[in-house]
Parts: structure tokens; C-alpha cells; sequence
């Protein structure tokens, strides 16, 4: 059994049990002209009554449409009619207004359809529903398009026929353009005649309201005549403002599918349902009593025709509320009953769906939590996701936008669609937002929270990103490729880390510092400002502690010799070579090329094992330079010596005061290239072109001091030698040091033939004016 | 082409050290490889304490200690290094002198020493400091050459770093492998400029190939290196020769 069925149901119980029914008159029903939408909806509900058989009769009557059926209502010779909200509302405001004192006023009235007060008290008008809406259509003779209402100026305008609704609100939306209808040159005639004084010529617009999509604009549409034009946007303030029974709605391309390219904005008003109850009755209970039953059975009916297919051309959408920015007229209280129970049954609904939803959350989190799915939120692990605040940041703005276009799209022309109040809301929402946009306070608060929100959340989403960027850059200053590592760092070594940070390609390279206990905070506060430089505090003889270092992809290693600490304690750098040596095996990198075998060799631990294994291991190292002393002469290294170069820094330290005695212009040769300053040339090397290959010594040579010089007259460039390729070596190398000693030639014999992936070694002012000058080698 | 060390013709002569202790043995060493037949050490150990350390270094060439320092009072320095005619040797070398404060402050006062010992005519000093900042410091003592051990050391760890063909050249350069020489200006180069010196100079009298690098001037700067192709040779005293294969 449908909700309909128990309603009449119920309707004719109580018409059953209602004495003041038996025998009662017809209830005489207001419409409008013959074939009109007005009279086709009061004999659609007439044959629904007599088809249902119940006590109430309808007498339908048709009549000249709003401003006749609302005049006859007010003097009781009608008891429902279909009304133009509009007028309804001019007539109930009307007969609250105060009577004029002096006699002669009385006869006028200034109200819509010329009510006035005296005529607007003679009876109670509640509202049983608005049943179809109606927009108000400005069509203007094509190509003509106005901006105004005063560019209408004297040329004729059709408003529809004096006594309609549509003529009404033709009325008071020219007088909201500046115009009275005295003023205008109105074309008298009916729609038709209208039509073909347009298609002559003769007439400038019509202003018609009707239903959108309704077939009379569309064929006026498709005859090419005349084109929709929008209402201007001060008339549609102004005519809310001053007649807020309207309320602005859009004439959308999809009402006139293939006529209309954009959404035009207009004002829409609704045809409503009135019962009026004449005063001297209104205290009679078994009248108010019949009526009750009466507009309860009228309900019924209006939602039977809506819902009958038969009926669909009429348009009808019945609605309690929320047709029209102010709805002054009382509600009869048998919809208002109605009213309440659908909004019960509605929160009912929701609540339900609500928990509904809440339910399938709770036990799908249970059943994801039973198979280990995580499924908890963790909010301060979100506090640095930029998706958090982005995701709030929507829903701010989606939220804004529905509540403000609900809050004003019948009042506000900014706000005509869901579509306008979002771009809207995202103004407000950045902070873009401009203090006249919204009217209403409820609007104004909605937009103001949205301004905090969204401000709020974008200096979030700003900071969350800014987090990122900056993680980012740490991951690429702490990244552990093509790094340097420097072992057992202490404080006389800091030029080291200036030079390694100096300009130069090498300068934003990752550099990790392992520094010992014994190092002077001060130090590792020095340490800790330097970019791209990353201090671990371990002990560097442990492998265990380098095995973060990713050795065997580091680009060079160095190893400090030991300061003693107060406990006289320092790290050895042999000891500091062989856990080298070991991190690298245990790297993963080592572990996927070698054997199980070897692998197992170098990690266990035993009381004896046999070196052969781990001799046969060929492990990926890093270059490594030790720092050693005399104490631990080179020869204690030579079982790295694959790898690992010597450095005997304090002997170098007293060979350069030899040398420096021996030949005075060495001191400041050596000290010119080994500085890394912009105002002396110093050594750099760089790989030999291809055109050059095969060609001798000489030659290449030759060709480099043959090339002009530099565009500021720099110095050009000294070629020294070459850095030959590692392949091209018939010399047996035993170890790095000697690889180094043999692959480096300076002064190379002239007619010495260049190989491919030799490299140049060259004096010159810097790396970048080298390899200019190499680009222009062509041999 | 008569290739000589810059600024020396009968090796390295006699050197002085000052402040030399035993754990600066490597120096006697070096200087000695270098061909050094005469060396002076000064120092503040007892020399009983230092003869066995010098045994081996004496076995090589002339070496005398004596026990003298600043320390002990500067006119009294200064008139030990009178006694032993520092003002004749080739190089005197201040070395930093431990476990007295602040040592490049002492090294200053040794070379105040040595400038009066010699009148005001010292040979060539070299100073090892520990602290580069304090270099101003030695202004108008006759200091030649200032030597940060320090840096040398980052520097030749950082150019290992970046490129292991520059490290090892410097190496060669340290270890003797290459030579940095002057030599004269060729009569027929006198008109003409840097490039046509590193065309026309590619061996040396034995043919050993070499390298020009610069031009030795007589004022300030005392050397141009990498001048550029087209600087004129007219104003050099000599030209810088870069000697040696390296390895």
C-alpha cells in the first residue's frame, strides 16, 4: 500500500466521519482562461475527485487568471483558486496593512492587481501549495539586444493581457528598470497578434512569464523573430529587493535545447494553490473544519495528477516552501501538518542512512582489521601530508558553496547556480573575495568562516609542500652516491671540507663526516653549517657503524690519521682501512655480485679461518686515502693497496719545504694550482676529443697553443700530459698508487699516439674556460 | 738548453732549521734526498737526547745540532745565530716550536732573531705556521716563503677527492718527478710572445720533452703562469719550464 492510498485512505475516513461535508455545496475552484495550463491542472483534479467518488466536488471556473481569481477569493466567490505567488503575496501583505483614514482612499488600491486593504481583510488566504513554476521571459526582436530597460525607450513592448499574472510581473519588472507601464508604448493584442507584429517589425519585445520550455517561446525561438535576452542585472536586484515573493532563477540552454547557447538569468515566480476563508467564517469550527478536509482531499489530488504520466505536460512540482525568496502567506494548517511530517520523515531518513552508512564503516574497518589492513587514520603522521589540507581545503569549498547557493540563490544574481557560488566560495576561500558579492548575514558568516578556513588550510598545504621541497633537498644533500666519506675527522682538517665546498662541480656533492668523540663541539658546530655535509658520530673502526655509508658507491674515501683524545685514545687508520674494507663487503651491492661462499668467508666469525676465500672475493671498493705517519710506514698498507692510496701528509708537508728550498719558483707554482682560487690557472683535466684520437702528442699540442685566446684575454691553456685510460696500460700495476704513477704522463714523448679515453691534463684559469677551449679544437 | 733549478746553481747549499726536534726527522730526510750536504739544527732538546735520532741522517751528509731556542731570550738567540753565520747559508727554515704557547708567536721572534743575526740581510727564510691567520704577522722580517702545513694537507686530500690525475701530479711535483726551472729567454724569442716560447720550446738539450708554463719577471709579481698566447716575452727575465716525466 503506497503513502498515496493511505492518505486518501485516511482522507475519506475523515470525510466519512465529517458531518459538516454531508450534503455540502461543490468547492468552487478559481483557474484561469479556457485552455490555459491554470484550467487544464482544476479539470485534471475535478475528474480525479469524481474518479476517487468522494464527498468533495470540485467546481472548476475559469476565469481571467490571477487578478480576477485572487479578487474573487478575497470576496468569497471562489473558495481555492490558482494564483501567481506574486499577487498572493501583494494581497496577503495588503490585508495587513493598516486601513486609510480618509474614506476616499479606499477605492484605490496600490497592491498588484489594484487590491486594496479593505478588500485584502475580507478574507483569510493560506497556502495549500505551489504547484508550477513560471519565469519571466524577455524576448527582444533579433538582432536587437538591450542592456537596460531604458533602451526600450518608445518602441512597442507586449506585456500579455491587463489582469493576468504575467502582466503583473511584466509590471513591477519595468517598474524595477525605471519604467512605468503609463510610460511604455504597450502593444495591445493578444500573444498571437503580438508574434506577427514582431515578425513585421512593429514590435521591439515581449515580456512574458511562463514555464521554461514552454512550446509558445520555443517556436517564437525557432522562428528566428526574436532572441531570449537576460534580464539586466540591476532589474533583478532591484525586483527581488523590492518583491521578494520572486526569486532569480536561470533560463538554461537545456529548457530550449538547441536555441539557447548560455544560461540566462531571469526571476521565477510560482503559481500557487489559495484557500480562502471568508472573516465572518473563520471562526466557525465546522467550516474551518469542512475546509480542512477539503484542502487535505486537494493535497491528495494535486499528487495524484503530478504523479499521473497524462498529466506531465502541466509541469506540476509541488512545493511547501522554498519557491520564493519570502513566502509570507501562512501555510493552511492541514500542509502545514503535512509540511512537518515529511520533514520528520525526512530527518527520520537521514539519520537512518546516516547510521546505515556509520555501520558498514565500523564492521568493514572491523573485517580490513581482522586481516591486517591498517585502517587507522593517524593524524599527526598526516600533519605534514599536503593532501590533508588540499582534501579539507575542498571540503571547505564545497561546503561554502552548497550552504551560500542555498542560503541566496532565489535573492542573489552572483549566485545563480551551484556552478557561480563555487567559483565564488573559492574566492573567498583564497582570500580574493570583494565585500558586496554576498547579501544576506548567514551568506556573509558562511563566506567569512570559509575565508578563515581556506587561508588556514592553504598556509598548511604551503607549509606541508615547503616540508617536502626541503626533505627533498636534505635526501639529495645526505644521498649516498658518488659521495665523499671522511673518516675519523678532526679539527685541523677543516680547510679540507672549505676546499671540498668551494665553487666548483664537486660542490654540491654529498659529504658525510664521521667525526670521533674526542672532537671539540666547537668543531662539529663549524661542521654542522656547512650545506650538503652530513655528520655521523661513530666509531669508524667498527664496520657495522660505516655500513650506512654505502662505501662501494662513494667517490672517495679518506681516512684521517688519529688525534689522541684526554684518554689518550684515538682511532688507527689501519684498523679504520680494513673496517673499510669489510662495510664494503657486507654492502648490499657487494652482496648480489658475489658467492654465498665468499660472502660467508668474510662475515663469520670463528676461532681460524682460511684467508683464500676472502682473497678470492672481488669486492666493489671505493678509491680510499689514508692518511698515514711515519709510525706506520706505506708497506703496512699493502694488502689494500688495490684501493686504497697512501698519504703520508706530514713527510709531504717537510718534502715541500725540501723542494721549496731546492727551487724557489716551486713554492709558488705548487701553492698557485693547489689552491682552489678564481685569480691563478690551476691543473685540470678533461677528455680528449674524439677528432683528436690518433693523432700524436704534438700535434694536439700544437693545435692548443695555435687557438685564440679567450673573449676577456684570459690566459689560454697549457697542455701538460695525459691521464691515460685504464685499458690502454701494459704496464703491470700493483697497486693504486702505482696505477696512478703509470697512468699519469706529463710531458709525454711528442710523437706519442692519443688513445681513446685518455684525458687531457692542462694548466688553465678555470674548468669551464678549458672546456671551451677544447670545444674549439679541430684537427 | 741549460735547464737550472730556479734561483740555484750549486744545489741546495747550507740550510739552517730552527726549532727542530726530533719528531722533524722527515725534514733532514727530505732535504737530504734533495741533495742537501750541510744542515744546521737548531732546537731545544738537549743533544744527547737527539744523537741517536741523527745517527742515521749524519751517516748521509753533515749534520750539527746545537741546543738553542728563542726561548731562552731573543738577543741571546740572536747572537747564536750570529756565532754560526746563518746569514751565509742557502735557506734558514723556522719550524713551529712546541709546548711554548702560542707557536707561530715564537717562530715571529725567531725570525726577529735571525733578521738581526744577519744585519737585516737574511738568506732565504721559510716559516711553517700553524695558524694561517697569523702570516700578517711576519711582515717586514725578511720572510720569503710562509708554509701552512695544514693546507697542504687539505688540499691534496681534496684534489684526490676531485680528480686523482691532478693529485697525482702534485705528487710528482712534491716528490721531485717534475721540476719547475727557469730558464733564459732565447735571443731569437726576445720579440716575440708566450705562444711562439711554447712552440718553439718542446724538448730540453737531451730532448727530453718539456713544458713552458710562464715567465719568470724581475719585480712583483715574481712569476706569471698561463700568461696567455699573446703576452710578449720582451719583459720576462727567464722562462718557466716544467721538467720531468712525473712518474
Amino acid at each position: 500500500m503506497t503513502p498515496a492510498t493511505l492518505a486518501t485512505l485516511a482522507t475519506t475516513l475523515v470525510m466519512a466521519a465529517s458531518p459538516a461535508l454531508a450534503g455540502a455545496e461543490p468547492v468552487r475552484f478559481g483557474t484561469g482562461s479556457k485552455g490555459g495550463d491554470f484550467h487544464m491542472l482544476g479539470l485534471a483534479l475535478a475528474a480525479d475527485f469524481e474518479a476517487g467518488g468522494g464527498a468533495v466536488q470540485l467546481a472548476v471556473e475559469p476565469t481571467k487568471g490571477s487578478c480576477e481569481n485572487i479578487k474573487r477569493l478575497l470576496e468569497g466567490s471562489l473558495d481555492v483558486a490558482l494564483v501567481q505567488y506574486d499577487v498572493a503575496a501583494e494581497a496577503f501583505r495588503a490585508s495587513q496593512m493598516e486601513l486609510p483614514k480618509a474614506d476616499g482612499l479606499e477605492q484605490f488600491g496600490g497592491w498588484m492587481c489594484k487590491i486594496s486593504p479593505q478588500q485584502a481583510r475580507q478574507a483569510e488566504l493560506r497556502l495549500i501549495a505551489a504547484v508550477s513554476d513560471s519565469a519571466v521571459h524577455l524576448l527582444v526582436r533579433r538582432p536587437v539586444r538591450i542592456d537596460t530597460i531604458e533602451q526600450i525607450g518608445a518602441q512597442p513592448i507586449y506585456i500579455g493581457k491587463d489582469g493576468s499574472g504575467s502582466f503583473e510581473t511584466a509590471r513591477v519588472t519595468l517598474g524595477a528598470g525605471g519604467r512605468a507601464t503609463d510610460q511604455l508604448n504597450l502593444f495591445t493584442g493578444s500573444a498571437d497578434e503580438a508574434l506577427h507584429a514582431m515578425g513585421r517589425g512593429e514590435l521591439l519585445a515581449m515580456l512574458r512569464t511562463t514555464s521554461r520550455g514552454h512550446a509558445d517561446v520555443g517556436s517564437v525561438l525557432d522562428s528566428g523573430l526574436a532572441a531570449l535576452n537576460p534580464l539586466p542585472e540591476e532589474v533583478l536586484n532591484r525586483l527581488i529587493d523590492g518583491y521578494p515573493y520572486y526569486r532569480v532563477c536561470p533560463i538554461e540552454p537545456r529548457h530550449y535545447a538547441g536555441r539557447l547557447e548560455y544560461s540566462l538569468p531571469t526571476v521565477c515566480v510560482s503559481a500557487v494553490l489559495l484557500s480562502a476563508l471568508p472573516r465572518a467564517k473563520s471562526e466557525d469550527k465546522a467550516v474551518r473544519a469542512s475546509r480542512d478536509v477539503v484542502v487535505g482531499a486537494l493535497l491528495d489530488g494535486l499528487e495524484r495528477v503530478a504523479a499521473d504520466p497524462e498529466h506531465h505536460e502541466l509541469g506540476l512540482e509541488l512545493l511547501s516552501r522554498g519557491f520564493a525568496e519570502k513566502e509570507p502567506i501562512p501555510l493552511h494548517p492541514v500542509a502545514a501538518r503535512r509540511e512537518s511530517w515529511a520533514l520528520w520523515m525526512g530527518w527520520i531518513e537521514l539519520i537512518a542512512a546516516v547510521l546505515i552508512v556509520g555501520l558498514i564503516a565500523l564492521f568493514g574497518r572491523r573485517a580490513l582489521h581482522r586481516r591486517g589492513i591498517a585502517t587507522g587514520f593517524g593524524f599527526e603522521g598526516q600533519l605534514s601530508n599536503p593532501l590533508v589540507p588540499f582534501a579539507a581545503f575542498a571540503v571547505v569549498v564545497v561546503f561554502s558553496t552548497y550552504l551560500v547557493w542555498f542560503l541566496e540563490h532565489d535573492s542573489n544574481t552572483r549566485l545563480r547556480t551551484l556552478n557561480d557560488s563555487f567559483w565564488e566560495m573559492n574566492t573567498f576561500a583564497t582570500g580574493n573575495f570583494s565585500t558586496d558579492t554576498l547579501k544576506t548575514s548567514g551568506a556573509r558568516l558562511v563566506g567569512a568562516m570559509a575565508t578563515i578556513l581556506g587561508l588556514g588550510l592553504l598556509a598548511w598545504f604551503t607549509a606541508a609542500l615547503t616540508n617536502i621541497f626541503a626533505q627533498d633537498q636534505t635526501r639529495l644533500w645526505r644521498r649516498l652516491h658518488q659521495h665523499f666519506v671522511v673518516l675519523n675527522f678532526r679539527e685541523d682538517m677543516l680547510p679540507l671540507i672549505r676546499l671540498l665546498r668551494s665553487p666548483g662541480p664537486a660542490r654540491l656533492r654529498s659529504l658525510h663526516v664521521v667525526v670521533p668523540d674526542a672532537l671539540p663541539k666547537r668543531v662539529r658546530l663549524q661542521l654542522a653549517k656547512i650545506k650538503a655535509l652530513t655528520i655521523h658520530y661513530d666509531n669508524p673502526e667498527v664496520p657495522e657503524n660505516l655500513a650506512t655509508l654505502r662505501l662501494p658507491r662513494a667517490s672517495r674515501v679518506i681516512v684521517l690519521g688519529g688525534e689522541a683524545d684526554a684518554r689518550q685514545t684515538s682511532y688507527d687508520p689501519l684498523r679504520i682501512a680494513r673496517a673499510v674494507h669489510q662495510a664494503c663487503a657486507r654492502d648490499p651491492q657487494n652482496r648480489a655480485v658475489q658467492g654465498r661462499a665468499g660472502l660467508a668467508a668474510l662475515r663469520t666469525m670463528s676461532v681460524a679461518s682460511s684467508s683464500g676465500a676472502a682473497s678470492r672475493v672481488a669486492l666493489a671498493l671505493p678509491v680510499t686515502l689514508v692518511e698515514t705517519s711515519e709510525s706506520e710506514p706505506d708497506e703496512i698498507f699493502d694488502p689494500f693497496s688495490a684501493w686504497l692510496v697512501p698519504v703520508d701528509s706530514r713527510q709531504l708537508g717537510y718534502t715541500w719545504l725540501a723542494a721549496a728550498c731546492r727551487d724557489p719558483a716551486f713554492a709558488e707554482f705548487f701553492s698557485g694550482i693547489a689552491a682552489f682560487s678564481d685569480v691563478n690557472a690551476e691543473v685540470y683535466t678533461i677528455a680528449v676529443p674524439v677528432s683528436c684520437h690518433g693523432q700524436t702528442w704534438r700535434t694536439l699540442r700544437r693545435t692548443l697553443y695555435g687557438l685564440p685566446a679567450g673573449p676577456e684575454k684570459t690566459g689560454g691553456v697549457v697542455p701538460l700530459g695525459l691521464y691515460r685510460a685504464t685499458a690502454s696500460e701494459r704496464q703491470a700495476r700493483p697497486s693504486a698508487h702505482a696505477d696512478l704513477r703509470t697512468r699519469l704522463l706529463i710531458n709525454p714523448a711528442l710523437d706519442l699516439v692519443i688513445a681513446s679515453g685518455d684525458l687531457l691534463v692542462a694548466l688553465c684559469e678555470d674548468e669551464t674556460e678549458l672546456r671551451r677551449i677544447v670545444r674549439q679544437l679541430r684537427l | 738548453m741549460d735547464g737550472t733549478p730556479a734561483g740555484q746553481g750549486e744545489g741546495l747549499g747550507r740550510l739552517v732549521i730552527v726549532n727542530w726536534a726530533p719528531d722533524a726527522l722527515g725534514l733532514v730526510r727530505a732535504l737530504q734526498e734533495l741533495g742537501a750536504k750541510s744542515l744546521t739544527l737548531l732546537g731545544s732538546h738537549r743533544p744527547e737526547a737527539v744523537e741517536a735520532v741523527l745517527a742515521a741522517a749524519r751517516a748521509k751528509g753533515a749534520v750539527r745540532y746545537l741546543a738553542a731556542s728563542v726561548g731562552d731570550g731573543l738577543e741571546a738567540f740572536a747572537e747564536q745565530l750570529g756565532a754560526l753565520e746563518v746569514a751565509r747559508a742557502r735557506s734558514i727554515i723556522v719550524l713551529p716550536q712546541r709546548g711554548r704557547g702560542e707557536t707561530d708567536a715564537f717562530s715571529r721572534l725567531a725570525c726577529s732573531a735571525i733578521h738581526r743575526a744577519c744585519a737585516g740581510q737574511p738568506p732565504r727564510i721559510l716559516v711553517a705556521v700553524e695558524d694561517p691567520e697569523a702570516t700578517h704577522e711576519f711582515a717586514g722580517l725578511g720572510v720569503s716563503t710562509i708554509f701552512y702545513p695544514g693546507f697542504l694537507r687539505a688540499a691534496l686530500l681534496a684534489h684526490g677527492c676531485l680528480d686523482l690525475a691532478v693529485f697525482r701530479f702534485m705528487l710528482a711535483l712534491l716528490h721531485g718527478g717534475l721540476r719547475v726551472q727557469t730558464l733564459p729567454v732565447p735571443a731569437e724569442l726576445r720579440d716575440k710572445c708566450f705562444r711562439d716560447a711554447c712552440l718553439a720550446i718542446e724538448t730540453d738539450p737531451e730532448g727530453r720533452p718539456v713544458t713552458v708554463l710562464g715567465l719568470c719577471l724581475t719585480g712583483e709579481p715574481g712569476m706569471l703562469v698561463n700568461p696567455g698566447p699573446a703576452q710578449p716575452l720582451r719583459a720576462a727575465a727567464g722562462l718557466l719550464v716544467l721538467t720531468g716525466q712525473g712518474s
